[in-house]
């Protein structure tokens, strides 16, 4: 499903964020990657939605050169791509219905699809007394939901999250670990980016561990 | 409803949306192409009369011969023989010393009292010569003034198309003018209707982030954008359409235009109803031209 050929990041004052990374995720595959601040974690999450092309070396996703595909594909490419940002990036100004509704609108789906797609991810997501509150209006966990929600609602065929659980209190990082572990469980190939070492023991999930842009164990945990 | 009629409707939606989130700023676009096009329009309007001004010249053209006060009756009728045998001439008229200086006394009431002044009758008598249309050109006119010119009793040969030729380089140079200007205030609105655009992107650059991030094809997020400037330059086109009639009618009813004959026909008509639409249709142009410019500026192009 995801492959890195000799991937390496240079970026122009001279950093290396990635070098000679290769590695291969399976369809189906849920694997944690894992490394220090600044080890290149989200760079290589980047590469895989293309929002980063590697300096050298090659990104394949679902059978496609990510670096060289040209720029009208780049949209398809993010639709079977969803991504759980650490940031959340929800806008302030919709409710949470209307920031889950808003990436069915963005990419053309009917109207009545776009509802009842946005409905049944909220209320998988236990988000449906929520529905008409606005980001602010809601708790941390709630935001983090709504943001996996979002990544979920166009039936990705990866799900990326980077640090999810970072700024959560332990049970609700468990309670979200559990929630992807059920959307892994119906396909869907997950990449989880975090340097929480206790949850990588207990999912016992592959680990692609990377330290200063360089690959270092790609092992079960 | 399929795919692109969504993005269709999203496009306006957004596009309305966006027009009344800042209403300041979407003025500032449309006025800002308004002046720009209303400027040209003026231009356009004076050029377009002077030009009909000049074609009815055109259609009125004279050749007069001048005679010197000691022409003789022999010199007048062989004159007369040969404006008769000249295929470029079409009829004749004899104007006496009398009839020029009654023609100039109703022609400038203010100095009625002049060729009392100078002593005697100062106007030379003249022949007016209508000329066939076949011969209108400058060439032909020219060489028909210039047969006549050395005849015996003649004094001078004039033609008017000596100043409508000066009237038409008048009418390029006000056309090239107009064009000069419009061009200086179309980039200007250029930078105005980008320099908004821009700001629209900013406010919402988070959500195009998210819309990016989530698979949104790049047509879907300009349309909005290119589609908001459009009416903001259709409705500036508009203002200057209208604009300039205001300007026309009350130019059309200004004592001076009316009371001078000259003027009445420079300000006499308002442009054609196609020149009036293109002004319209240029300014929803020049505005998806800014909007354009702007997004590929902001990176989203």
């Amino acid at each position: 499903m995801i492959q890195f050929f000799h991937v390496s990041r240079k970026f122009s004052q001279g950093t290396l964020a990635l070098t000679d990374v290769s590695v291969h995720i399976e369809k189906g595959e849920f694997v944690f990657l894992t490394g220090a601040s600044g080890a290149g974690k989200t760079t290589f999450l980047k590469m895989i939605f293309r929002e980063d092309v590697p300096t050298s070396g090659q990104v394949v996703v679902n059978n496609e050169d990510v670096a060289t595909m040209p720029a009208r594909r780049i949209p398809h490419l993010r639709r079977q791509v969803g991504v759980v940002f650490q940031d959340f990036k929800l806008l302030p100004r919709k409710t949470v219905f209307e920031n889950v509704a808003f990436a069915t609108q963005v990419i053309g789906l009917p109207r009545k699809e776009q509802r009842s797609r946005t409905y049944q991810v909220l209320e998988m997501l236990g988000l449906n007394h929520r529905l008409h509150n606005y980001p602010e209006q809601v708790s941390g966990g709630e935001q983090q939901r709504m943001a996996i929600a979002r990544a979920l609602v166009n039936k990705p065929l990866i799900l990326l999250a980077d640090e999810p659980t970072g700024n959560l209190d332990p049970d609700l990082a468990k309670e979200i670990m559990g929630l992807f572990k059920d959307i892994n469980s119906h396909g869907t190939t997950i990449i989880v980016a975090t340097h929480d070492r206790d949850m990588i023991r207990r999912m016992s999930r592959r680990v692609i561990a990377l330290d200063h842009g360089r690959l270092v164990a790609a092992a079960v945990a | 409803m399929g795919g692109p009629l969504l993005a269709i409707r999203h496009s306006v939606r957004e596009a309305w949306e966006g027009l009344w989130r800042n209403p300041a700023l979407s003025l500032l676009s449309a006025a800002s192409i308004g002046i720009s096009l209303y400027v040209l329009g003026l231009f356009l309007l004076l050029a377009f009369n002077l030009n009909q001004f000049v074609e009815t010249l055109g259609r009125e053209t004279q050749v007069q011969v001048y005679l010197l006060e000691s022409v003789t009756r022999d010199n007048l009728s062989d004159l007369r023989a040969e404006f008769a045998t000249d295929p470029g001439i079409s009829s004749v008229r004899f104007v006496t010393k009398e009839d020029a200086r009654l023609r100039f006394q109703r022609d400038f009431p203010s100095m009625r009292d002049l060729p009392e002044r100078v002593g005697s009758n100062p106007f030379p008598a003249s022949f007016e010569l209508e000329i066939r249309d076949a011969y209108r050109d400058p060439a032909s006119l020219d060489r028909i003034a210039k047969s006549y010119e050395k005849a015996p009793g003649v004094e001078e040969v004039r033609y008017d198309r000596g100043w409508t030729e000066r009237l038409v380089g008048i009418v390029a140079l006000v056309q090239r003018g107009g064009y000069g200007l419009g061009i200086l205030l179309g980039f200007a609105a250029l930078v105005t209707v980008g320099a908004v655009v821009q700001l629209t992107v900013l406010a919402r650059r988070e959500e195009i982030e998210i819309m990016k991030l989530v698979g949104a094809t790049a047509a879907f997020i300009r349309g909005p954008f290119l589609l908001a400037a459009a009416v903001q330059g259709l409705v500036g086109g508009a203002i200057a359409v209208a604009g300039l009639f205001v300007t026309h009618r009350l130019v059309e009813r200004a004592e001076v235009f009316r009371s001078n004959p000259f003027m009445a026909l420079v300000a006499g008509r308002f442009l054609p109803a196609d020149a009036a639409a293109m002004l319209a249709v240029g300014g929803a142009a020049l505005g998806v031209l800014a909007a354009i410019l702007s997004l590929r500026r902001a990176g989203t192009f």
